[in-house]
């Protein structure tokens, strides 16, 4: 198979991932098409690299969120995870605290200024999470190790969870 | 397979006018980045076809040269000149593909920890540098040495290294500033990263 063809499948087998991570990542409808294309370049450019040492989506979501990690340029702290209310993901990662699996418009608005409040790295795991992906598979991805990546979702959880309790009490 | 990536495709909806136009072609992104590669690779070989031919010039001239005129000093001195530009070549690659192939495709804490070297000023940098300066020092030194006849020859050295060594301090100097302006922050933010993954 050529490098083009090469290049193709894997986009096309993963172009749902990508577009994901580049909506949560980028604020703006054209800031996502910037992102996504930077992907494509980064895949491009990284395709001869890929040894199959990892599943393709694995290497796939590396460059992703690589590139958007990167991509932030020097404004890295403003990057923003832009979560829809539509995602289930984040009500299932929240679930304790949303029995009814339905979040209202303002607890959703305040769940996004929290997440928007999360570390850099937080929101690249919470964006892996919210696309389900294993605490190995993120540790495969970010570079630490899958009990720190554990502790690391558990502690972004329980503070969203207090975040979230501590206003509904308000 | 289709080739159009509509980014706001939100599978139940059909897409605006605006969104319309906010899609990918992947086939056109491709002829793009073959284009961008092809130009690289040809960049890169101007250059070195530059230094290639410089050498060969100073090689010729400087030092082959069968002219009864060209004294041992103006041989010696060319091949110092060559050295210089050797070493510079050599050290002009080792960044272009240093910088060049970045691979997004290891993991995040790698990526940064390497990026972190990457945009880092270190002394041993600068050390890296010296031998091509000491090659174009002695070059000039030697082909003034024997221009300035009616100096003192300890003098005739010293002048030189006057004029030589402010030159270069002055060039390290405006190597630290740019690398502070442009390096530095970027090697700040992959350390801010590194050190946000290690946490525990």
């Amino acid at each position: 198979m050529s490098r083009e063809e090469r290049f193709k499948r894997t986009v096309d087998e993963n172009k749902e991932k990508i577009m994901r991570i580049c909506r949560y990542y980028a604020p703006s409808a054209e800031d996502q098409k910037d992102m996504y294309q930077e992907i494509l370049i980064n895949i491009w450019k990284s395709l001869d690299s890929f040894r199959g040492d990892s599943k393709v989506s694995t290497w796939v979501y590396r460059i992703a969120v690589n590139t958007s990690l990167s991509y932030a340029g020097k404004q890295y702290k403003l990057m923003k995870l832009n979560v829809d209310i539509e995602n289930t993901n984040i009500k299932n990662f929240l679930s304790t605290e949303f029995n009814d699996n339905m979040l209202k418009d303002d607890q959703f608005q305040r769940l996004q200024t929290h997440l928007n409040q999360l570390s850099v790295i937080d929101k690249a795991i919470m964006g892996l999470v919210l696309d389900e992906l294993t605490s190995k598979e993120i540790a495969d991805i970010i570079g630490i190790t899958e009990p720190n990546v554990r502790i690391k979702i558990h502690r972004i959880k329980e503070n969203l969870r207090n975040q979230m309790k501590g206003e509904n009490y308000e | 397979m289709n080739n159009q990536i509509n980014l706001n495709s939100n599978s139940n909806r059909i897409p605006d006018s605006h969104e319309q136009n906010n899609s990918i072609d992947i086939d056109t992104l491709l002829i793009k980045l073959k284009n961008e590669d092809a130009r690289n690779l040809q960049k890169m070989k101007g250059l070195k076809r530059l230094f290639f031919t410089m050498i060969i010039i100073y090689t010729l001239f400087m030092i082959v040269n069968p002219d009864p005129d060209l004294q041992l000093h103006h041989r010696i001195s060319g091949l110092f000149y060559v050295l210089s530009f050797t070493y510079f070549a050599l050290l002009f690659r080792k960044y272009h593909n240093e910088f060049s192939k970045i691979d997004y495709s290891i993991s995040s804490l790698e990526m940064f920890k390497k990026a972190a070297e990457r945009h880092n000023l270190t002394f041993s940098r600068y050390l890296l540098v010296l031998p091509s300066l000491i090659f174009i020092d002695i070059a000039i030194t030697i082909s003034e040495y024997y221009r300035w006849t009616s100096v003192e020859p300890l003098n005739r050295i010293l002048i030189v290294q006057a004029i030589l060594l402010p030159i270069f301090i002055m060039s390290g100097f405006i190597g630290y500033l740019l690398w502070r302006k442009r390096q530095k922050p970027l090697r700040d933010r992959a350390l801010q990263i590194i050190k946000e993954l290690n946490k525990n």
